[in-house]
């Protein structure tokens, strides 16, 4: 029997009593409220160095919506053929594309489109999916029926096609249109066609809170079913929900690029880092001034790199499960 | 169970009808008249004119349309013609072998490389491996798949000339190795995540202390209770993901010019295809309905507590 090695988690089977002082026990205040759950998550989210370091890279992409003027004084659509692959020059630290144009002021200005399109996308398919995934949860019957098989069915096309489909339709009635009209285009193909990921999260989430006790506790205290689900029902199913927005804000921001790599992004007259890295492939295939797909591509890559870190520490801080291993 | 099959594959009818009816409709929202791409845009006359609209049923209401255009899918006709002339389901036939191989190909990578990566990640939680597989998958995650394709292609295609940078009509398996692996990075990524995640979880459950206390050796504890248990939504997610591969195959193709389905899918919405667009469609659509369903009948044989009535 000597030859058996104690295992990890074998060699302790019972808590000594004395790690637990009874003044530490008397110490719990029983009479003070409990913290919500937010602030909970808030209190978790501010220890987590993810969470700071996708914060920064959040703060200066958001920076760069705003001001652009802070990070460049380029004018990014201005191109002269003299300057074309012309190198890096005071104030010009990344040199010039094959239009001449300035690529560091083309990677500046260019955020405003790629954040705005996986913003808007995130907010549409995230309204769209907790609406139909509350009702369906929380009204059951043919309700959820109904919706859940319209979700199916939505979410059986390949996002990716379902958006190639989608655009080049509008773009064939509507050829010439402004920023905000591309922008908005392509939010609703991608919106269109992603809501159903939301609603199966969100009606999971939902049926598995609206049996809980404090939801019989609002209704014997005379909650009605309506104001049950919007204050007590749909905030305790967020969580789910919150942490898959911050990745789909991620993939909408590459969709976006994906789309405009087939030349069914937004129109070529709009700066966007997925126009700048589809003018670049051909430069890539030949391997010369590969400097114009690295800084559109290193600032898309960062960018969806702190949208995912925000939603790993989202997710490390609304989950009570992760946070006991 | 063959109760279950059943009841899910009459489930699949209204997803299919409904996915095509949807695809139809949008691409027949399109403007432009298809007469005239159909011939060059030369001016025909109008007896021709009613005569290809008759072929096309374009005089009927969209509807109908729809139904003239499921009875050709589900019977296979093989008059059905797209708006080039030219039969629908020999182009799709043509194409799809070697777009299901890129498919399974990256499927095979993914699950093998997920899910090796992602269990000794798991098993060592927080040590260095677990950390830089956390941080090369991160990084993997965050890169658009064409920006990786066109860099590999160039390292290995041009560069080195390991692979043939692109693959063309004549392919072999060795041609496709590099695009299925440019496909399958991003799932790769995701598996090994929820592979070290499941594994990790897993590792602390009560099945497995009681594993443990029976006195079983570490290496049985790890195959036959936790790994059989950490697979299941590994599984799901491997599954799931053949339809999205397929649809993630338009970039790859597009970028190491593989005439797979992918390709014929774009270039049929780019022209305005409409029979072509809805019967790719419809493809990509059966296979996300089939996959699902072979997904959940594998979780009964992973997991005994599932059964399916």
């Amino acid at each position: 029997m000597s030859d058996i090695i104690p295992r990890r988690g074998q060699e302790r089977f019972v808590a000594p009593l004395d790690e637990t002082p009874l003044r530490d026990i008397d110490a719990v205040d029983v009479e003070a409220v409990p913290e919500s759950q937010w602030r909970e998550a808030w209190k978790r989210l501010r220890r987590s160095p993810l969470f700071w370091l996708s914060a920064v890279i959040i703060a200066v992409l958001a920076l760069m919506v705003a001001f652009p003027g802070l990070f460049t004084s380029a004018d990014p659509n201005a191109a002269a053929l003299e300057n074309q692959f012309a190198p890096p020059s005071e104030g010009h630290p990344f040199g010039y594309n094959f239009q001449g144009a300035d690529i560091w002021a083309r990677t500046v200005y260019g955020a405003r489109a790629s954040v705005a399109v996986g913003v808007l996308a995130t907010i549409v398919t995230v309204l769209l999916g907790m609406v139909t995934g509350a009702i369906a949860g929380f009204y059951g019957g043919i309700v959820d029926t109904l919706l859940s098989r319209l979700s199916d069915i939505f979410f059986s096309i390949p996002l990716l096609l379902a958006a190639i489909v989608v655009i080049s339709v509008i773009n064939n009635i509507f050829p010439n249109r402004g920023f905000w009209a591309s922008v908005i285009i392509v939010v609703l193909a991608l919106a269109l066609f992603a809501w159903p990921q939301i609603t199966r999260q969100m009606r999971g989430a939902v049926l598995e809170v609206k049996n809980l006790e404090f939801v019989d506790a609002a209704t014997a205290i005379g909650a009605t079913r309506a104001s049950n689900l919007r204050r007590h029902i749909v905030p305790n199913a967020l969580s789910p929900v919150i942490v898959s927005a911050t990745i789909m804000l991620g993939v909408f921001i590459v969709s976006e690029s994906a789309l405009s790599f087939l030349g069914l992004g937004l129109p070529q007259g709009i700066v966007s880092w997925g126009n700048d890295l589809s003018d670049a492939q051909t430069l890539v295939r030949s391997g010369q001034h590969l400097v114009v797909m690295w800084v559109p591509a290193t600032a898309l890559a960062v960018t969806v790199l702190g949208f995912v870190l925000l939603g790993e520490a989202v997710r490390e801080a609304l989950d009570p499960k992760a946070r006991k291993s | 169970m063959w109760w279950y099959v059943g009841k899910r594959l009459l489930q699949t009818i209204p997803v299919f009808l409904g996915a095509t009816l949807i695809i139809f409709l949008l691409t027949k929202l399109r403007p432009g008249d298809p007469i005239l791409g159909l011939t060059g845009n030369k001016p025909v006359s109008d007896e021709v004119r009613q005569a290809l609209r008759d072929q096309y049923h374009l005089n009927d209401f969209v509807g109908l349309q729809w139904l003239y255009f499921l009875k050709d899918v589900i019977t296979f006709n093989p008059d059905f013609v797209g708006l080039d002339g030219q039969p629908v389901f020999q182009k799709i036939g043509n194409a799809l072998p070697v777009t299901a191989t890129l498919a399974l190909m990256a499927l095979a990578m993914d699950a093998i490389i997920g899910v090796v990566v992602g269990t000794i990640a798991g098993l060592r939680r927080n040590g260095w491996f677990d950390s830089s597989v956390l941080v090369v998958s991160l990084i993997l995650l965050s890169i658009p798949i064409f920006v990786l394709g066109f860099v590999l292609q160039f390292l290995f295609g041009v560069k080195f000339g390991i692979f043939s940078p692109t693959v063309g009509g004549e392919w072999t398996i060795g041609d496709l190795i590099l695009p299925a692996f440019v496909l399958a990075i991003a799932n790769i990524a995701t598996t090994t995540r929820l592979a070290r995640t499941s594994v990790a979880n897993n590792l602390t459950a009560d099945h497995v202390r009681t594993a443990r206390a029976k006195g079983l050796r570490e290496g049985v504890v790890v195959r036959n209770h936790v790994l059989r248990n950490s697979l299941v939504p590994v599984v799901t997610y491997i599954g799931i993901n053949l339809g999205s591969l397929m649809a993630g195959a338009i970039i790859t193709e597009g970028i190491f010019n593989v005439q797979g389905v992918g390709n014929l899918a774009f270039q049929a919405v780019s022209r305005g295809d409409t029979p072509l667009t809805v019967a790719v469609v419809a493809v990509f659509v059966m296979i996300y309905v089939f996959m699902s369903l072979i997904v959940d009948l594998i979780y009964a044989v992973l997991d005994p507590r599932i059964r399916y009535v």
